[in-house]
């Protein structure tokens, strides 16, 4: 279940309806990345005994290349590591009040934005390329009323699935607070 | 110029030092910013044993040399051991 008592302004019976994270392909791609930098010392190694270098003959060659390679790995293991805690922390939540954007840019920068559901003026889903279309990702650009950036939910699972989701609680909060979208909407230009 | 062998050692345990730092980060991220319990625990036991087992791995890699051999600066540097 998501504790959403981490989360800033946090409101008394505010339920989370959907919580989202980029779709399941980015930890697939995740990993044939790991895997595929894995398999560079092997290569290397398998390069090497083709031209004859027998690093691991010699003390001190023998010991270099060990301590490289524990370097990698060790590199390796860090990076994949921030990637998957960029995937993991980068998350969408859609309660029955608001929506809530969390972004992860790095190590030491982490964003949160809100948007109070009934600001929404316009839900639009996107589902582009083959890869998406056939496993159902895509994007979901939620935009406002006023010169407010739109909210990008990157590559979720079932777009519009959410897009119905997001519209229906929306028309839900615009009955019961009134519609904070048209008061937001900036006078048209004479 | 001549040093024994285990003076590499030196910069290793920087990088040691260093990635020891990175995943700590990422443990403190995840721990901190998770918003889901059982999945966040489930994260930082992989993060967990990944790294213990790779620093296992590697220990046993490193331990299984021998660090007592003197290398001149020459040798390492200008060797032609590899042409």
């Amino acid at each position: 279940m998501i504790d959403l008592k981490h989360l800033p302004n946090h409101e008394r019976g505010e339920e989370a309806i959907l919580f989202l994270r980029r779709h399941w392909i980015t930890v697939l791609s995740l990993a044939f990345t790991g895997v595929a930098l894995l398999m560079v010392p092997i290569l290397a190694y398998i390069l090497m005994r083709t031209l004859g270098w027998d690093l691991m003959g010699n003390p001190v060659t023998g010991a270099i290349a060990s301590l490289l390679l524990s370097s990698y790995l060790l590199l390796v293991l860090v990076i994949l590591m921030t990637q998957y805690t960029d995937y993991y922390l980068d998350t969408w939540i859609v309660t029955n009040h608001r929506i809530i954007n969390i972004e992860l840019m790095g190590l030491f920068s982490r964003t949160i934005s809100e948007l109070r559901l009934n600001q929404v003026q316009d839900v639009t889903s996107e589902t582009i390329g083959i890869l998406p279309t056939f496993l159902t990702y895509g994007n979901v650009y939620i935009q406002t009323a006023g010169t407010r950036e739109r909210f990008n939910f990157k590559n979720v699972d079932n777009p519009e699935d959410v897009k119905r989701v997001i519209l229906d609680l929306s028309n839900q909060e615009k009955r019961r607070s009134g519609d904070a979208s048209l008061m937001m909407t900036p006078p048209p230009v004479a | 110029m001549e040093f024994p062998m285990i003076y590499l050692l030196i910069p290793f345990g920087v990088v040691v030092l260093a990635t020891t730092l990175f995943v700590m980060f990422n443990f403190f991220h995840i721990a901190h910013f998770g918003l889901q319990g059982t999945k966040s625990s489930i994260v930082l036991l992989v993060y967990c044993f990944s790294f213990v087992g790779l620093l296992i791995f590697i220990t046993q890699i490193l331990g299984s040399l021998s660090w007592e051999t003197n290398v001149s600066l020459d040798w390492l540097f200008f060797s032609t051991y590899l042409l």
